[in-house]
């Protein structure tokens, strides 16, 4: 079976329910914070895919963390994924309407990932270098990450710009040792 | 490490300090979903192209086969382990290739090209050519005209072989399906020598390490590796690399067809590559069929197959072939070939099973090998009623199809009275003859493996068969009777023997092949 087919249509009528009651934004907010709880909390993806736990206990525990901080679209939504039993793709749904707001509204999700921490102007500069390159608005989310060792990683779409001190070491190393091998 | 220099050493970081790109390049990318047995799915890469390499963060390779809506399915062409969900996944903008050369005679490679006989790297110019490529079409070809010798008695006399043919080698476990495979290997020596290489390629797929050590270590012994190149994916190797791995072998064999030479390629075998490839379509969810193969498994082997090809000699027209890759282009020539051996591993006899039934559907004709036959000492143990070559007669040289013309016909008929005869009763004269002949016959199409034998020694021994000069001559000692003849021959009649090489077969000939045959029964009669 194409599994594609089920994230991408829940998430088209996921989007276009939010659009019509002018929620958008709102959910928006909702979505990005799920995928970043499903991307930081393995735990978490592992409870919605267990066959083990029954649906009406992902249902209340789902209602009872989130009941406070999501939207009531955002809550009926996850139930009733949990009715069809569905859960198991919420991360690929996600994604899919993230990349329905960017493609409706033009504001492209922009990674970016540096050794240190950045200053405003700095992430300003980089806001135009996304305009420039890709078109449209940009939202920029930053991560610091030590193992870069210096430079940046920015992650937009399908497209990456790695120009992090790691990666130039990392490909260093390895033309050496293939060209000392050979 | 040892013979490296410390001075080279940095010469060899200077050189490369100098090349290397610090500039970052815009790549596309996409994440890693999932990580199963073998194959990870994808999220992005919107753009990616199917068979399109992929790199992993680990340095893993994959290759994409499935493209979806929202994600891609990939093989894996090294360890899983190594891939994480959430890891980012590039594009490398190049479809699934392997690196072809003339130097890739005299190794062991894998199914990405890469050495494993620790020789180091592959020296002289390397060619790009991708594994998946459409086989000529019509008016590139041309029909089969030339025998490729196999140097087994039985085959090339009743199924013979012809350059750019497709051969199915067919039968149980342990019946010698491989040993013919490689007899062949080393019987193309004598071509080598002569200056008219049939370049040799044989791709394990799905074996024992220990077992194609053992045949790379024949292969050395009887020095037939000087032309030929050994793919190999083992038993532990990834799924993906050891269905890839026929296709890098045909590849390897493009290269040489398009050049212009002869070249032969062995599967070894295929239905080990249609359960891996099995393997890769159920995990990436394609719908099971028969025996859980996939649809597409008639294609797999069919399109793998087509490949095998006998190329125009008109150079122009060669030049103007479908689908050449852009790196060979310009080496182009007429009059190639590649042929096909592909071996497939029955059980229990059962050629009916679905990927026998398609591959003898899809080949030229089979050479089919029974245990029975093996276990009562008929080595190479063919059973010659089913083991047809539907294209290769055009092929055979002359002399050998006067020779041996009647051959199997005359062994199929000797067959049907033998099973007849088990009932004991009385047998007329007439009977009893054609049992007699053809029970010498059967001796003398017996063949020790590793032993190929020139065309004119296969001509002059089977004259006496096929002529009935052996009928005094005890059964047990046709093969002292056959050694002897041939020596005599080689050592008082060598011209004759080069005649018959040569095809040529005319009443002088044949005098003194009787003569010779009737001098050495002398020896043998009680």
């Amino acid at each position: 079976m194409n599994e594609s087919k089920i994230s991408v249509r829940y998430a088209k009528a996921f989007f276009s329910s939010a659009v019509e009651k002018k929620l958008l934004d709102v959910v928006k907010k909702d979505v990005d914070l799920i995928l970043q709880l499903l991307q930081s909390q393995p735990r978490l993806k592992e409870l919605l895919a267990s066959p083990v736990v029954k649906t009406s206990e992902k249902s209340a525990f789902m209602v009872t963390i989130f009941k406070d901080q999501f939207n009531k679209l955002t809550i009926d939504f996850l139930q009733l994924l949990l009715k069809n039993n569905r859960e198991v793709y919420l991360l690929e749904m996600c994604l899919n309407f993230q990349l329905l707001y960017s493609k409706l509204t033009g504001i492209k999700t922009a990674h970016l990932t540096t050794a240190v921490e950045l200053d405003e102007t700095q992430i300003q500069q980089f806001n135009e270098l996304v305009q420039a390159n890709f078109g449209g608005k940009a939202e920029i989310l930053t991560k610091v990450d030590e193992k870069l060792l210096g430079g940046f990683v920015l992650k937009v779409e399908d497209h990456q710009w790695d120009a992090s001190v790691s990666t130039q070491l990392h490909k260093m190393r390895r033309e050496l040792v293939h060209f000392i091998k050979n | 490490m040892a013979g490296l220099k410390p001075a080279e050493v940095s010469e060899i970081l200077k050189q490369q300090l100098d090349g290397f790109k610090t500039v970052a390049e815009l790549e596309e990318v996409g994440t890693v979903l999932q990580v199963s047995d073998g194959i990870a799915r994808v999220y992005g890469l919107s753009n990616v192209e199917s068979n399109e390499m992929v790199e992993f963060d680990s340095g893993v390779m994959g290759i994409v086969l499935n493209l979806e809506e929202d994600n891609v399915g990939c093989v894996l062409l090294g360890p899983t382990e190594k891939i994480k969900e959430g890891d980012s996944v590039k594009r490398s903008k190049k479809i699934a290739s392997i690196q072809v050369g003339e130097g890739l005679l005299g190794r062991v490679i894998n199914t990405l090209g890469e050495p494993l006989d620790g020789k180091g790297a592959i020296p002289g110019t390397l060619y790009e050519m991708p594994f998946e490529r459409k086989a000529p079409s019509v008016i590139f070809r041309q029909p089969v005209s030339e025998p490729l010798q196999t140097g087994i008695k039985a085959i090339d006399s009743m199924i013979p072989i012809g350059r750019g043919q497709r051969e199915l080698i067919i039968g149980d476990r342990q019946t010698g399906k491989t040993t013919i495979a490689i007899d062949t290997i080393i019987n193309q020596k004598e071509y080598y020598k002569k200056g008219e290489p049939v370049y040799c390629i044989y791709v394990a797929i799905g074996q024992k390490g220990s077992t194609v050590a053992n045949i790379a270590k024949t292969l050395q012994e009887h020095g037939a590796m000087d032309y030929t190149v050994i793919v190999m994916s083992t038993a532990s190797d990834p799924a993906a690399l050891q269905f890839y791995a026929p296709f890098a072998g045909a590849a390897i064999g493009e290269f040489f067809r398009d050049c212009g030479h002869a070249a032969l390629i062995v599967y070894d075998d295929l239905s080990k590559q249609a359960v891996s490839y099995r393997e890769v379509s159920l995990l990436l969810r394609r719908p099971p069929g028969r025996e859980a193969y996939p649809g597409d498994i008639f294609y797999l082997h069919s399109r793998l197959l087509e490949r095998s090809a006998k190329i125009n000699n008109t150079e122009a027209v060669a030049r103007q072939m479908n689908d050449i890759p852009e790196s060979i282009r310009h080496l182009v020539k007429g009059g190639g070939s590649l042929t096909a051996l592909p071996i497939i591993e029955t059980q229990d006899g059962d050629v009916s099973a679905y990927i026998p039934t398609n591959v003898i559907s899809i080949t030229d004709g089979q050479i089919f090998l029974e245990s029975h036959l093996f276990n009562a000492g008929i080595r190479p143990a063919i059973n010659v009623g089913i083991s047809v070559s539907r294209v290769g007669g055009n092929a055979q040289i002359k002399a050998m199809k006067k020779v041996a013309g009647t051959l199997k016909l005359s062994q199929a008929e000797f067959r049907e009275l033998e099973a007849f005869s088990k009932f004991g009763s009385d047998l007329d004269a007439a009977t009893k003859s054609v049992l007699e002949k053809g029970s010498r016959n059967v001796e003398i199409l017996k063949q020790g493996s590793a032993s190929p034998m020139t065309v004119g020694e296969q001509i002059a021994i089977l004259y006496c068969g096929t002529h009935g000069l052996l009928m005094d001559v005890p059964r047990e000692k046709i093969k002292d009777f056959e050694k002897e003849y041939l020596l005599l021959l080689s050592t008082q009649h060598a011209d004759i023997l080069n005649k018959l090489n040569m095809g040529e077969l005319n009443d002088g000939i044949t005098q003194t092949l009787e003569m010779v045959a009737k001098k050495t029964v002398q020896n043998f009669v009680f």
